[in-house]
């Protein structure tokens, strides 16, 4: 096996310092695990969160999160956990609707519902500490 | 320049008439200017004359306007919750009235399981666009709710319809 010389030595070096440069200025990144969470409260309320491009990227193979809407504003919201715990809500709204219509592949999203089931919250958070889906 | 008691009263009484006459003038310009302050302002301002024609809105019209706003308000107040102005729901057609029917049946049976199979998502799909937009929330709504208090289990990995 051929040596390597001391100019080729100097040549990785200096890469090796400028890719620790370019990962130390990359700008702040969320340092979660960003798997789907599911938290219920005793009076039948409660949320799902989850990192949609982690969630994605993640080595899971169960959970997801997901959000669609209908023509007619018609909102469905659903989750699983890699436990596979579930939950699920609808509503009928416009408001929630245009909540549905923004949500991106690297969106943090939210959703919240009450013991009857309905959708009381959709949240669609952006931001460039989210990783996009690969 | 003397003068006799006779000779200053002429002029005097002369100032004092042209006095109470230019007070009784001014009461009757209407304008105010020189009316005394106190009651007896707001007293002209109520008599003064409106011509009905140019008031724009009547006392009687005021007064049916009022009536009927107070009988709109007695009749929401009488069935909270519908607008008095709500639009009858449109009758559904023997299909969605079917398909309706269909899903829920699909929904009660898995509730009596206690599980959500590819069956079950594959039969309430295949109603579901057929329903009018209330019945697919509510059907979505028992559903979610079932699933939320553990009384479903999902045990499909596909979407549940």
């Amino acid at each position: 096996m051929k040596p390597i010389s001391g100019f080729s030595r100097a040549c990785i070096a200096a890469f090796g310092a400028l890719a620790l440069v370019s990962a130390a200025s990359a700008g702040s990144k969320f340092t979660g695990d960003g798997h789907v969470k599911i938290n219920r409260n005793a009076d039948g309320t409660g949320l799902a969160i989850a990192y949609l491009g982690m969630v994605y990227n993640g080595d899971g193979t169960k959970e997801y999160l997901g959000c669609q809407k209908s023509g007619k504003d018609q909102v469905f919201c659903h989750a699983r956990t890699e436990s596979e715990d579930r939950v699920t809500c609808t509503a009928s709204s416009s408001y929630l609707a245009l909540s549905v219509a923004s949500i991106s592949p690297d969106s943090r999203l939210i959703f919240t519902f009450n013991a009857k089931g309905v959708c009381t919250g959709i949240s669609v958070q952006h931001s460039s500490e989210y990783e996009d889906k690969q | 320049m003397t003068m006799t008691p006779r000779s200053w009263m002429v002029p005097a009484a002369s100032a004092v008439a042209g006095l109470v006459a230019g007070l009784f003038i001014g009461n009757f310009r209407g304008d105010g200017a020189a009316a005394p302050q106190g009651a007896a302002a707001p007293a002209r301002v109520q008599a003064a004359p409106v011509d009905p024609d140019q008031r724009g809105v009547s006392i009687e019209e005021v007064r049916r306007v009022v009536r009927e706003e107070l009988a709109a308000h007695d009749r929401h107040a009488a069935s909270p919750g519908q607008a008095s102005t709500a639009q009858p729901p449109e009758p559904k057609s023997a299909t969605q009235e079917t398909a309706t029917s269909r899903a829920n049946e699909v929904l009660v049976a898995a509730l009596g399981r206690r599980q959500w199979t590819d069956g079950d998502a594959a039969a309430l799909r295949s109603q579901f666009y057929q329903m009018t937009g209330d019945d697919q929330s509510e059907v979505l709504r028992q559903f979610s709710q079932a699933v939320n208090e553990g009384r479903l289990t999902v045990e499909t990995d596909q979407v549940p319809f």
